[in-house]
Formats: structure tokens, sequence, C-alpha cells
């Protein structure tokens, strides 16, 4: 017992000499965080019980315990020194008392406050958020994974305690110049960072479950099945691909920059459905033809592994449809509502983009190698999308120009989407 | 586990013409010939990145033509150049590679980590492509076609790029897939290399194969008082 007890003592001793300067911090955050969230609990549901008071004070521990017991990505960056059977079991203990204790008691103090009408809403609105920041989460670098755990426990928080509100704030604290409501809305903003990092995280098990029963060892290769693994880990590859290039930064960038002036500008005449319809087409016509790109290149380099052209295109074409369209549907329902006009404008938008985008995607298959003028005429028909979409989808009423261009956006991506699938398949029955 | 029957097929400017060799399991052959031979565009054929025009490929009883992504699941390849995704870190072009060649994840995992440490990658694995070195990249792209311990592995200029470890890095991984039986068709201008890794020796000339067999068939049937592959290759009349 008396070397058990040593034990123990020495580990928990060295543990906190393996914590760095940035896990102190992390430390530090996290408290701060926890007592910001009662502060604000306190604004915003100022009859709230005592006992919704103590959430924030139990996630906070149970985020501190997380992060210095995260399960290890690699042992190069993650070497702690208590072994791993006790850092598995205390990861187990920590994840079972948050799911026995604190998300049934999150999850009912929620369904409290939402009201009878709303709770469609409410659901449907936090399974679009879960949906689009998981997309957009397993897209994420390993650095934000590290703060996977933590920021999983804090968002969970934020999505479900005021979830009936989210809408309500989020459109408030954009139209109106309310620093404190504002101030929520950025709370939730830092939230969904760590949804899109740490869902991902946590549902990968899950993903991989399906994967995992069916080729259990290597000795399965004699029957090989259709690669769906391939697919995901590719759309994730060709993710991170978007998402480390230059380009993207300067348009998410540029979007922040709008999105700050449009808050802090007072009487600013620029309206909310122009900033996100013209961020909207431009990220549009950015993903498109940097997927159609990473989909060429990748076929063209390793056309020797057994996977099919028309997996990799699923990958270039739909995925990024799909993401488009769940970051769409977030805004549309946050900012705007549901109305069917601003719906058809937003949808013209991100259309037109896409389907322009593809159009420029295109030209990496035949220029690759042009230099300057390559990158300049890619860049001057992604303006003229811009320009395109800043017209005729959101200043203009929804006329028959616009009802037009959606047309002929829809019929362009129909028919560039048939005409490479085609040639990708001679292509490669080609050799 | 590969057998190539009176193989023709033209890749680019180059012809195959009429090849026909046998790899057995666990066993090495090493192609040779000068940079117009046409070894590097067999290797390409033999991994179905080309047709072949007429002939028989099969790899471990799969035709490579007619069951192509069954034969292919059984074979690894390292191109020449080696490619690689500039914008991921070697470890998730790992992962990507693992996970098409429908490897679970513990066993993607368990094997990722075992050729960062066979290979002596380290750290920079998880650096992006793009800003590692040339070392890194070529070790990290032999990696992927032996990811998924295939029957047989393709190895064009395995050491290119690599310090003066390479050929004892190469040489392990060589010898790891041999001793679990799969074979290793080793396409090199490192002659020194061949000689210490092959049982058979392929010396191609114009697409065309000009002599065939061990080391000791190959001394007998050129000089039979040369030692070394080197001198073998410089009495050959090509």
């Amino acid at each position: 017992m008396g070397t058990s007890s040593l034990n123990w003592t020495t580990r928990i001793k060295l543990v906190f000499v393996q914590l760095s300067l940035i896990d102190w911090l992390t430390v530090l955050v996290v408290l701060s965080f926890g007592w910001l969230a009662t502060q604000i609990i306190g604004v915003v549901e100022p009859e709230s019980s005592s006992l919704m008071n103590l959430i924030p004070l139990f996630l906070s521990g149970a985020i501190v315990i997380g992060y210095c017991y995260r399960p290890s990505i690699n042992k190069v960056h993650y070497s702690f020194i208590i072994p791993s059977s006790v850092r598995q079991s205390t990861t187990w203990i920590t994840g079972i008392t948050w799911l026995v204790i604190g998300l049934p008691l999150i999850v009912f103090l929620s369904v409290q406050q939402i009201s009878s009408e709303g709770v469609l809403l409410s659901v449907i609105s936090t399974l679009l958020l879960v949906l689009s920041a998981t997309i957009v989460g397993s897209l994420c670098n390993h650095l934000p994974k590290q703060w996977g755990i933590p920021l999983l426990l804090l968002t969970l928080y934020w999505l479900l305690i005021i979830n009936n509100l989210f809408v309500n704030n989020l459109t408030q604290a954009m139209l109106s110049n309310d620093l404190e409501t504002q101030a929520i809305v950025l709370m939730i903003a830092v939230g969904l960072l760590g949804v899109i990092a740490s869902i991902a995280e946590f549902t990968k098990p899950w993903q991989r479950q399906l994967e995992t029963s069916r080729y259990v060892s290597i000795s399965r290769f004699d029957s090989p099945m259709p690669s769906f693994t391939g697919m995901g880990s590719l759309l994730i590859v060709s993710s991170l691909r978007i998402l480390r290039d230059k380009v993207f930064i300067i348009y998410f960038g540029s979007f922040i920059i709008l999105l700050l002036s449009r808050i802090l500008v007072n009487n600013w005449q620029i309206n909310w459905l122009t900033i996100v319809g013209l961020t909207l087409a431009g990220l549009s016509a950015l993903i498109i033809t940097r997927l159609v790109k990473f989909s060429f290149s990748f076929l063209d380099k390793f056309s020797y592994l057994p996977i099919q052209p028309g997996q990799i295109e699923f990958v270039g074409y739909f995925a990024g449809l799909i993401i488009i369209a769940a970051i769409s549907w977030i805004i549309i329902w946050g900012l705007f509502g549901v109305t069917g006009e601003n719906m058809a404008r937003l949808l013209a938008a991100s259309l037109s983009g896409y389907g322009a985008g593809f159009l420029v995607g295109l030209s990496y298959r035949k220029i690759n190698h042009l230099g300057v003028f390559d990158s300049f005429w890619r860049f001057m028909v992604q303006l003229l999308v811009f320009i395109l979409v800043f017209i005729y989808s959101l200043q203009l009423p929804l006329s028959g120009a616009t009802t037009s261009l959606l047309i002929l956006m829809l019929l362009a991506m129909s028919t560039t989407c048939y005409q490479v699938s085609q040639s990708s398949a001679t292509i490669k029955s080609n050799g | 586990m590969l057998k190539v029957q009176d193989l023709i097929a033209k890749v680019a400017n180059r012809h195959l013409d009429g090849l026909s060799f046998k790899v057995e399991p666990g066993e090495v052959l090493a192609i040779l010939g000068s940079s117009d031979s046409g070894k590097h565009e067999l290797g390409q054929v033999l991994a179905g990145i080309h047709k072949t025009l007429s002939g028989e490929i099969s790899i471990n009883r799969y035709h490579l033509n007619t069951g192509s992504d069954k034969a292919r699941i059984q074979l690894g390849y390292l191109p020449n150049p080696a490619p690689i995704e500039e914008f991921l870190t070697g470890y998730e072009l790992l992962d990507l590679i693992g996970s098409i060649y429908h490897l679970a994840p513990n066993t993607r995992k368990e094997r990722i980590q075992f050729l960062i440490d066979l290979l002596e990658i380290g750290p920079s694995v998880y650096s992006i492509l793009e800003t590692a070195s040339p070392d890194v990249c070529q070790k990290v792209a032999l990696a992927s076609s032996v990811i998924h311990s295939p029957k047989l592995v393709i190895l064009d200029e395995p050491t290119q790029m690599l310090d003066f470890n390479g050929p004892r890095l190469v040489g392990d991984i060589v010898k790891n897939m041999t001793n679990s039986s799969s074979s290793v068709v080793l396409i090199t201008d490192n002659l020194e290399l061949a000689q210490d890794l092959a049982d058979n020796f392929l010396v191609l000339a114009n697409g065309q194969k000009l002599i065939e067999g061990t080391m000791a068939q190959l001394l007998n049937q050129t000089h039979p008082h040369l030692r070394s592959l080197r001198g073998v290759m410089e009495k050959i009349d090509y």
C-alpha cells in the first residue's frame, strides 16, 4: 500500500512538473471562462437556479481533467509520465461522469427553457449547427484538436443552455449595437470553434466502427470491398487542402473584417445579406476550384491506388456542395430567418459561385504550369463571380434576371459535371 | 506471386517487347538497365498505371487487366519520382493511403508507427510535406508503398533523395517484406544495393530482356572470374 501511495504521489508530482506554460494558461483560461459563463447566465437568465450556476464550475473541473488526461494523438507530442492504463481509466471516468451526470443535467435545464412552439426549430437549428460544425471540424489541423476536449465541453454547454436564445441573440447582436448581446454571440462563436474540432475527434471511433468490424485485419484483403473509408479520408484531406491554402485565409480574413466592421461601425449602410451573399459566393468558388484541382492532381499522382475516379469526383464536387449548403443554412437561419426570397438569393449566390468556380477549376487540367497567366485569369474569373453575384443575386430584386442567372449556373454546373465525369472515366479507361 | 507472360506494352515512346518472368513469394527481383532500357516503364505497367497491348500480368493469382482492383490491392508501388500531397503532413498522407487500402484504424495506426520507427522518419512526419525535406518526403512515400503489407511491392529507385543511410533503410524494408513472404521488385541504378538485396536479376535493353538469372548465373553468362554485379553490367554487350 505504501509503495502504491508513494507511486501515486510521485506520479501526481510528475504530472504537474510535466505541465508546460501553455497547460497552465489553459487551466487559467478555462477557469476564467467558467466564471464568465456564470456571470453571463446571470445576465441572460436572472432567475436561474443555483444548480444552473454550478454547471460552469462542474464543466470547468471536467475540462481541466479532460485536458490533462486527453487521449494522446501521438507519442512524440503528448508523452505523459503516467502509465497509459491509468490515463485511459481517468479519461473513461471523466467521460462517464460527464455523460451520466453533466449531460442529462444540462439537457434537462435546456428543455425547461425551450418554449413549446420553438422546440422543433431549436432542435433543427442545433442539429444543423452540429452537422456543419462536425463537417468543418473534420477539416481541422492537429492544433485545434489538442484543445478538443475542453472546447467540446464548453461548446456543448453553450449550445444546450442557451439553445432557445441562440437565434434571437444572434440576430439581435448582428442587427443592433448592444455590446452585451454581442458578447454572448462572440462566446457562441468561440464555442463553435470547439465543436468544430472536438466533435470530429469524439465521433471518429463511431465513424470508424463499421469499418473496424468489416476490415479487422490485413488478411481480409483477399476479398476487397469498395473503400468508403477511403472516400471519407479523401474528403478530410481535400478539405485540409482548402484550409491550408493562403487564398482561403485571405477570403476568411476578409469576411471577418467585414463582419467586425458591420458590428463595430455604427450606421454602416451595407446590409448583412450583401456581406453574407458575397462571402458565400466567394467561398463557393474557392472551395470548388480547390477541390477540383485536388481531385485531379490526386488522380494523376496516385493512379495506381485501388480507388475509382467516381469516388474522387464525389469528394471534389458533391461533398463541397454539401459543406456550402450546411454553412448557408446556418447563416440563413441565424441572420435572416427562413424567408423564401432571402433563401433564393443566397442559394443563387452560392450556386453561382459554385458553378462558376467549377468552370474555373476545369482550367487546372489543361493549364497546369502557365504561371502568371493561370493565376491572373483564375483570380479575374473569381472576381467576376463576386461582382456578378453582388449585382444580380443580392442588390436587384428577385426578378427574371436573377432567376435566369440561377438557371444558367445550374445548367453550367450540371453540364460540366457530366463532361468532367466522362473525361475522367475516359482517361482512366485508356490508362 | 508475380507472373508476367509475353508482355507487350507501349509507354510514351518506349516499347516493352515480349517480356516474361516470375517472382516467387519472399523473393527479390532486381530490374536493371540503362536509363532508356524501359525499366521504369516496366514498373509503371506492373503497377497498373499503363495498360498492356498484349500479354498477361498476374499478381497473387489476380490478373491486372481483368481484376484490376483486386490485383492492385495486393500491390505496393513506389513511383519515381515519389508522389506526395504537399498540403498534407506525412502522417496524414500515410493515414489516407492506409484507409484507401482498407486498413482498419487500429491496424493503420500501428502500421504507421512501425514504419515511422523503421524508416527513422521521426517528428518530421507531422510537418507539412511542402516544407519537409526531400529525404522525409521519400521516406513517407516509401512507407506509403508498404503500409498495407502488400504481397508484392515494386520499388522504383527507392534510395533516391535519401542520405547515406538510405540503402540500409531500404534494405530493412525489403527484408521486412520478404520475411513475411512478400515479393519485391527493385528497379534501381544502385548496383551495390541490388547485389546486396536481390535473389534474381533481370537486365533490360531497349524494352527487351537481355539477361536473367541469379548472381551465379549472371556471372557464368558473362565472365566467370567477375565478382560483382557492376563488373557484370560493364561486360554486357548492349
